[in-house]
């Protein structure tokens, strides 16, 4: 076996399936999750959400079973029970989740039994998730969360809410207003063809709640819960309507297309909404769009994250000159053309698209695009974001010519998980029309990675 | 449901002698170098998922990281070597560091893996300083011994050239100044020359008084300007502060300094012995936040160096400053209780753990305030007495109570009356719910002229309070 170093760098998202399955429970208010972990892996769920999520902590329903040397050696599994059920009654949640690590995996514990027996004893609903940490990614493990979810559901009931679209994998990552504005654009939405939003998973929804699911007669699978649509068909008994993220207007178009085809609504009322949504998105608009249009910017996102962003973009007249794909397990360079193709948008012409990179491969592509002067913003993770943080400043002054209004540096702009100083005390939708507003609002505000005070573009 | 008491009563004999929380090394040491500037790289030696037991989102060095990001397959026969390996060649051939830190983690443990033998194999073989250290989260280390273990081995790498911090920070705020000006069209080619020549030469003498500051509180700006300056006033050059405002360089000149001043001695056996073994006198010094602690912290210094006038007409102006913002609180603060909670912190901050997590507690007694502690753990008596024979054994004789985690927290501290409450930034929903103002731990500035600010601080939350 070969190697570059590029495979051992600490990649742009490297975060596991434990993450993963963190994010899912906490967003289901009513849910606890036991880590059987080593101390080290609460940081895995806690920490990572420390700075991302000001609204609501992970800390308070989640527990550990306090795994040392010594209850290895003795069987760690033994530990698991009076664990849950102190968490139990404690908390008294809904649906209790416990996952295990590898090192406790390696000692051959019959953990499944032990959750077996504890979901046969408790009275709420106690699921095993398989996250183990030398595969998958963290959307990995939030889908692997979802589809234990589902598998706790009655899919045998009839579909008796005729005008009801649930969900399946909705990333709400927080408490905050970017999904809570989400969340009303999607009602929004599906309101104005005359469906209305069933169950969400997962959308800070409680597990009492979310068990409504199968009732509603259309079932949405978005990208993130697309790697287990056939087992979540399976599980669900139901023809999952797969459909992109509603990001950019023609993402938000084609959702509605996609949504009231599926549920049998008429097409001319939808291609009406359709052209009103997208003419008063244009007129709200207006000029603004003007000081943006022309500029070259970088993005890093998973790919459903992306391709929005992407397209969205394309329809501001902003070029994406370099794609960073996050994880591991929700497409490839091919999957993004794709994506973009079904709204007749194109990864541009000379634009890297690089599959998972590391840190220190954005923080060199970025740092020689900004010497090259052909950088205006980078879009990413507060992780990416922070590994441009010790770019030199002198960096754009190293290239030889150019216009003044790229020497302050490159504009930033956080998006997706985890973010560090993007926060959103009010409804800030990065979904549907009035997101495309949100982030023309964001990107026209976005600070300089250095703010020299000399005039950007006026 | 099943009677687990036979179970807790278990657990109850695996107490502590500490206060704070536990930790795994690996993911301690990875975060405490995330912030660490210098060309060095840390390997963390196991599957992928094991690197994130520390934040990459914050951190000047996250990007000089590596993991070996073993598979089922290598950690079930055990053939980890050739990963390893190649990571290792790879770094020294593309990177070149000045050193590399490879870390162990449960899984490599739990086979028994002796990856220090390779990583020796290709230290030799490069000639770049590398050391693995047989970490992971098995122990239930404390966070005390995480650093003491990693200082000690920081301190232990190769020496480098002598450092003055003084003496950067100027260079560093000129050069800054240069950039800028040069960046929005400004100054001559005569002016920046001027400039440049206006920096002195860096205190690398040999003779100067040379002191290396260990534990010392974080600030906002990293480095430390106060105690550089004040000390500076008495021609006592910083050698080092450690371990925030600490660069690999500073680690590799630590050996230069005659004296350290540590916060906590306790804390760091190892860390202690290898400074000794350089030839350095080691000084206790109290954790300055606060007025009281801040001047006890100056004059250890003033007297350990020979030096006690200068160092007290030093720091004079800034003693009084905050003598007189401290007498203006007090009167408005007495009555008013504070609950400081306790070892809720896995933060591997040196500053948080010194003396068992009360570095902070004289500071709010300082204020005026009446403080009681709450000390996260098993509520039951054997526990309890733990505790309070851990407090006692540091002097401390503060009413507490054990509460079981973040949960309860808000209930226990809405039925004691408190203005104010001191805890981690974890239980911020359960004490809104019941309204009660938070400061975070570490959220006091330091030095003397931190206690005007905190002045201000404990204000603002209490009027807040009062709302």
């Amino acid at each position: 076996m070969t190697f570059d170093l590029e495979h051992f760098r600490l990649k742009s998202l490297d975060l596991g399936q434990l993450t993963g399955a963190s994010m899912a429970l906490h967003a289901i208010p009513d849910a606890y999750f036991l880590k059987h972990t080593g101390v080290g892996c609460k940081h895995k769920t806690v920490t990572q959400f420390g700075t991302h999520d000001w609204a609501k902590g992970v800390a308070a329903h989640e527990g550990w079973t306090e795994v040392g040397d010594a209850a290895l050696i003795r069987g760690s599994g033994r530990r698991v029970g009076p664990y849950a059920r102190s968490a139990y009654q404690r908390h008294k949640p809904s649906i209790l989740a416990i996952s295990s690590v590898t090192f406790l995996d390696l000692t051959g514990d019959d953990l499944p039994d032990v959750v077996a027996g504890l979901d046969a004893e408790l009275p709420c609903e106690v699921m095993l998730l398989k996250v183990p940490g030398f595969e998958g990614d963290l959307y990995s493990g939030y889908l692997t969360t979802l589809v234990e979810v589902c598998r706790r559901m009655d899919w045998s009931v009839a579909p008796d809410r005729a005008q009801e679209v649930a969900v399946l994998g909705y990333l709400w990552d927080r408490y905050e207003g970017d999904h809570q504005g989400n969340q009303l654009q999607l009602k929004a939405l599906l309101q104005a063809i005359g469906l209305s939003l069933g169950p969400v998973l997962f959308s800070g929804t409680p597990y009492t709640a979310l068990r409504d699911a199968p009732r509603s007669k259309t079932v949405l699978c978005l990208p993130y819960a697309e790697p287990k649509r056939k087992t979540l068909q399976r599980v669900c008994k139901r023809d999952l309507v797969s459909v992109d993220l509603p990001i950019g207007r023609r993402f938000t178009s084609q959702f509605l297309r996609v949504v009231a085809s599926a549920a049998g609504v008429a097409g001319a009322t939808v291609e009406g909404l359709i052209a009103r949504q997208e003419t008063a998105l244009g007129e709200r608009l207006g000029t603004m769009v003007d000081h943006l249009r022309g500029q070259s910017v970088a993005v890093f996102a998973d790919l459903p994250l992306l391709a929005g962003t992407m397209a969205t973009l394309e329809e501001l007249g902003i070029r994406v000159v370099i794609a960073g794909i996050r994880g591991r397990t929700l497409g490839k360079a091919a999957d993004l053309e794709a994506a973009l193709a079904r709204v007749g948008a194109a990864v541009p012409a000379g634009c890297q698209v690089v599959d998972q990179p590391s840190l220190a491969r954005v923080r060199a592509l970025c740092a020689d695009a900004i010497a090259a002067g052909t950088l205006d913003g980078v879009l990413g993770s507060a992780t990416d974001l922070n590994a441009l943080g010790t770019l030199p400043a002198s960096t754009p002054l190293r290239r030889s010519a150019g216009t003044a209004s790229r020497t302050t540096g490159p504009f930033k702009l956080e998006i997706g998980f985890p973010c560090r100083d993007h926060h959103c005390a009010y409804a800030m939708p990065f979904m549907g029309y009035m997101g495309v507003s949100i982030f023309v609002q964001r990107l026209l505000t976005a600070p300089r990675l250095w703010d020299t005070g000399v005039a950007t573009r006026v | 449901m099943m009677d687990d008491e036979a179970f807790w009563r278990e657990q109850e004999r695996r107490k502590k002698d500490q206060l704070g929380q536990p930790c795994c090394t690996q993911s301690g040491m990875s975060w405490s170098m995330i912030d660490l500037p210098g060309n060095f790289a840390v390997v963390i030696h196991g599957e992928y998922d094991c690197v994130n037991c520390f934040h990459h989102h914050i951190g000047r060095s996250a990007w000089r990281y590596y993991s070996t990001r073993l598979t089922e397959e290598m950690i079930t026969t055990g053939r980890t070597e050739p990963a390893l390996r190649a990571c290792l060649e790879l770094i020294a051939k593309e990177e070149a560091p000045e050193f590399v830190l490879v870390l162990g983690t449960c899984p490599v443990e739990v086979i028994g893996d002796a990856f220090h033998h390779v990583v020796a194999s290709v230290a030799e073989a490069t000639g770049i300083p590398m050391v693995a250290l047989r970490t992971s989260g098995l122990k239930l280390s404390s966070q005390a011994a995480m650093l003491d273990w990693l200082f000690s081995t920081l301190a232990a790498i190769p020496a480098g050239p002598p450092v003055d911090r003084a003496w950067e920070r100027e260079l560093a705020l000129l050069a800054m100044e240069v950039i800028f000006d040069a960046h929005a069209g400004g100054g001559t080619a005569s002016d920046v020359f001027a400039r440049l020549r206006s920096l002195a030469v860096p205190a690398n003498d040999a003779s100067a008084v040379r002191v290396n500051l260990v534990g010392m509180p974080s600030t906002v700006e990293g480095a430390v300007p106060e105690p550089i300056a004040m000390l500076g006033a008495a021609e006592v050059i910083v050698n080092g502060v450690y371990p925030e405002g600490a660069s690999l360089a500073s680690w590799r000149a630590i050996r230069h300094a005659r004296d350290s001043f540590v916060v906590d001695t306790t804390m760091y056996p190892r860390f202690l012995d290898v400074l000794r073994g350089q030839e350095q006198r080691v000084h206790e010094v109290p954790l300055p936040v606060g007025l009281g602690p801040s001047r006890a912290f100056y004059e250890t210094i003033g007297r350990a160096v020979g030096a006690p006038t200068r160092v007290a007409e030093a720091i004079a102006p800034l003693a009084a400053r905050a003598g007189d913002a401290l007498a203006g609180l007090q009167a408005e603060v007495a009555g008013k209780r504070v609950a400081i909670a306790l070892r809720m912190h896995a933060n591997y901050a040196s500053d948080t753990l010194a003396y068992e997590g009360l570095g902070e507690v004289a500071a709010y007694q300082e204020f005026g305030f009446d403080v009681e502690l709450f000390v996260q753990g098993p509520p039951e008596d054997a526990a309890r007495q733990a505790f309070a024979e851990g407090l006692a054994a540091r002097g401390c004789s503060l009413p507490f109570q054990v509460f079981g985690g973040p949960w309860i927290l808000g209930e226990k501290l809405q039925a004691g009356g408190f203005s104010l409450a001191v805890a981690s930034d974890t239980v911020r929903n359960e004490l809104a719910a019941v309204d009660l103002p938070l400061l975070t731990t570490r959220a006091l500035a330091p030095y003397l002229s931190g206690v005007v600010q905190n002045v201000a601080l404990i204000r603002q939350v209490l009027a807040r309070g009062a709302r």
